[in-house]
């Protein structure tokens, strides 16, 4: 009888000891689980971006038409944010492209600082759903014009770096101190950014590309504005380059399509540009990829 | 059949092991492994405590998120590797010196002598000749890796002083230190040309080897396992056995703790896990039967051969004291499959009555589990566990939860477990009968 009760103790602390390990393990697991499978299924590192003010959707289909040529091309999704907030779709990403590209407009896409920081809320709400949807927690931008302010201000502002990392911005004949040529007179905007460049990631790599159609800048945005970018940038993200363009298609608005930028773009952003497996996506002149004007 | 099994087969083997109890050799084995058996208990308790608490990847650190929890974390971590490196990783010398020591003894020459000069032989044979290296010694030879060779070298030199002149006793009771000191002298010739030569080996291995004779005792053993040809089953079959056997052999086989720590990590696990993220569905990964979804989960609870099931099988037959001890204290560090601790105690190392079911029981364990996922009844576990998961839960873990992989670990290690049951059963008789003769030995000297 006392023997029965031994082997009934020690069988009852093993399966108590049992349980005590393998409850929490097994949450464990499950846990580890789950997050490896996001980690695994989120290697896609888009590139956004952003176009300037006046522009649509379709500002970039060019420039991508382009880039997709020289390449096996990657697939484009555009939004236009509205002025409500809610996000119009169109175009989509393809199975599998680990580096689609994707184009963030505005349905109020004027110009003036109190719009651009109403424009960059807006693109928090477009980026924070997109990352939802495709779960990506790595991303480069391209900024043309004021969507290199957009960026910058989405950075300082918005930017969550433990969360998701922006590791290259490419901004594209960016007014950082909008239509000033005299670096002295800082904007009011350009004074909000140096103010809060503290926020900016550190692991960033930034390159800031000026077009000049003639000595003064790229007929639209002065070349001092441009280069104001380095009292925001310089010393605090990792690398800040800043790059001059002249010649043809150096004017502001033809920058996007100026086939040196298109160089730069593939050299510095795209990191993919030939990635396997892409379905529906050759090498056809043509752009395919690019979706539909919508 | 049976009766051919109790009248002739197993007298004979009783009788068998018996005899091989009684050999020199394996007296002194026995002795030597009982005098290093607390350190290394100490040293591998440090060892399970570090991989499996004090190292963030470890089981229990990862499950109770230990490393928030114990305060001093990487200090106590740092006094275990120390813990850990003056015990079980200088097991080696020690081997030497006591194998040569009991040796000496049973020729009743001077065994301290003959101990020192062991020692002093191992270290010379793992001196680092390899210019522009500041240690002096191959000190990854010096521990559970070592021992194998330290033994045998402590044999051999024990048997040596054999011919040493003087024998111990009379020097020993009239102790004057200038009788110790003539008696020392008297082996002068013999310890020097013990050295010289193991420093002449040693330096001609040198040349060709790095990691020394034991690095080159190792190269035999590098087992082509990638390399074989044959039915993935037949593979894993013939390396698992090998592995067996090397570690039987007092080697420190293939499949080792650092091995454990990593499965999963080659290009078929990386495939296996990549499928498994993708598709959320185990049963159809491109690689079933690979190590880290076989061995590992099902064939190497408590370390290799199944230790766990040697402990229980021991609890539950053996009614001897001393046995119970020791598998008592193995039972911790077996838990988190570190096997080295019962090995070492019992011991399981050349102990030829425990080589059958040491093969037979990952073999067996292989079979079901590959038998099961075959019938997809179960999917392959191919999850990374922790290091130090205990091994009935590796395949509960390693399936991300599935209960049918966690009833087959426990039929696995039930299997194992009335694997091991005779073997213990035979193991006491001729430790019993092993004792009695040895009794009646030494009535006879007396």
């Amino acid at each position: 009888m006392k023997k029965h009760w031994r082997s009934l103790i020690i069988i009852l602390i093993t399966l108590a000891a049992t349980l005590i390990v393998l409850i929490p393990a097994t949450t464990w697991m499950t846990a580890n689980v789950k997050s490896a499978r996001v980690i695994h299924n989120s290697r896609m590192e888009p590139v956004i971006l952003i176009p300037g003010s006046s522009a649509t959707q379709d500002r970039f289909n060019t420039l991508i038409n382009d880039l997709n040529k020289q390449t096996t091309g990657h697939s484009l999704l555009k939004i236009t944010v509205q002025t409500n907030g809610s996000l119009k779709y169109s175009g989509r990403i393809a199975r599998n492209d680990n580096e689609p590209y994707i184009v963030v407009a505005f349905e109020n896409n004027k110009d003036g600082y109190p719009n651009i920081k109403k424009q960059a809320a807006w693109f928090n709400t477009a980026f924070t759903q997109l990352r939802k949807t495709y779960r990506f927690n790595r991303f480069r931008g391209i900024g043309h014009s004021n969507g290199g302010l957009i960026y910058t201000l989405f950075l300082e502002k918005y930017y969550q770096a433990d969360e998701v990392t922006m590791s290259r911005l490419m901004t594209i004949g960016t007014p950082y101190n909008l239509a000033e040529s005299n670096s002295d007179n800082r904007t009011q905007m350009l004074s909000d950014m140096i103010a809060a460049r503290k926020s900016l990631p550190t692991g960033l790599t930034v390159y800031s590309i000026a077009g000049t159609e003639n000595l003064d800048g790229d007929g639209t945005v002065p070349i001092e504005s441009v280069e104001a970018g380095k009292y925001i940038f310089q010393n605090q993200v990792k690398h800040y380059t800043q790059i001059t363009v002249s010649g043809d298609d150096a004017a502001h608005s033809d920058l996007p399509q100026n086939q040196q930028i298109i160089q730069l773009i593939s050299q510095y952003i795209v990191s993919t540009p030939n990635q396997q497996g892409v379905p529906g996506i050759t090498r056809t002149p043509n752009g395919n990829g690019v979706g539909q004007p919508g | 059949m049976e009766t051919y099994l109790q009248t002739k087969l197993l007298p004979g083997i009783i009788r068998q092991s018996v005899r091989i109890r009684r050999w020199r050799m394996y007296r002194v084995l026995k002795q030597t492994l009982a005098v290093i058996f607390p350190f290394i208990l100490l040293g591998v308790i440090a060892e399970a405590l570090n991989s499996t608490v004090f190292s963030p990847r470890g089981f229990f650190a990862e499950i109770y998120h230990l490393q928030t929890v114990i305060p001093f974390y990487t200090q106590i971590q740092h006094i275990l590797s120390v813990l850990q490196a003056v015990t079980i990783n200088l097991s080696a010398p020690a081997v030497a010196f006591l194998a040569a020591k009991f040796m000496a003894h049973s020729y009743h020459k001077d065994e301290t002598l003959a101990g020192l000069t062991s020692a002093l032989s191992f270290f010379t044979f793992n001196l680092n000749f390899s210019p522009g290296q500041h240690d002096t010694f191959l000190i990854q030879n010096l521990g559970y890796r070592g021992l194998f060779f330290a033994f045998w070298l402590g044999v051999g030199i024990g048997w040596l002083f054999r011919f040493g002149k003087i024998s111990q006793e009379p020097a020993l009771k009239e102790s004057s230190i200038s009788d110790r000191v003539t008696n020392s002298l008297h082996h002068l010739l013999l310890i020097n040309l013990i050295l010289i030569i193991s420093m002449a080996i040693s330096y001609a291995i040198s040349l060709i080897a790095a990691d020394g004779i034991i690095g080159v005792i190792y190269s035999f053993f590098q087992f082509p396992g990638t390399r074989l040809t044959g039915h993935v089953s037949i593979r894993l079959a013939l390396l698992t056995t090998m592995n067996a056997l090397i570690w039987w052999a007092g080697l420190e086989g293939p499949l080792n703790l650092a091995a454990a720590a990593t499965q999963g990590n080659g290009t078929l696990g990386a495939d296996n896990l990549n499928y498994a993220l993708e598709h959320n569905n185990l049963f159809n990964v491109p690689h079933p039967y690979t190590m880290s979804t076989i061995y590992y989960p099902f064939a190497n609870f408590g370390g290799v051969g199944m230790m766990m099931a040697l402990i229980f099988a021991i609890f539950i037959v053996s009614r001897r004291h001393s046995m119970r001890e020791i598998a008592g204290l193995g039972l911790a560090p077996a838990i988190v499959n570190n096997p080295v601790a019962i090995l070492v105690g019992l011991p399981v190392i050349l102990n030829p009555l425990l080589l059958i079911p040491f093969i037979l029981t990952p073999l067996v364990n292989q079979g079901i589990a590959w038998f099961v996922i075959r019938l997809h009844i179960m999917p392959p576990p191919v999850y990374t566990v922790p290091t130090g998961t205990p091994g009935p839960f590796i395949a509960f873990l390693g399936t991300n939860g599935n209960w049918v992989a966690l009833v087959v670990s426990l039929l696995c290690l039930l299997v194992s477990t009335l694997i091991y049951i005779p073997f213990v059963r035979l193991t006491m008789i001729v430790n019993d009968e092993a004792a009695q003769l040895e009794a009646q030995d030494e009535k006879a000297l007396a």
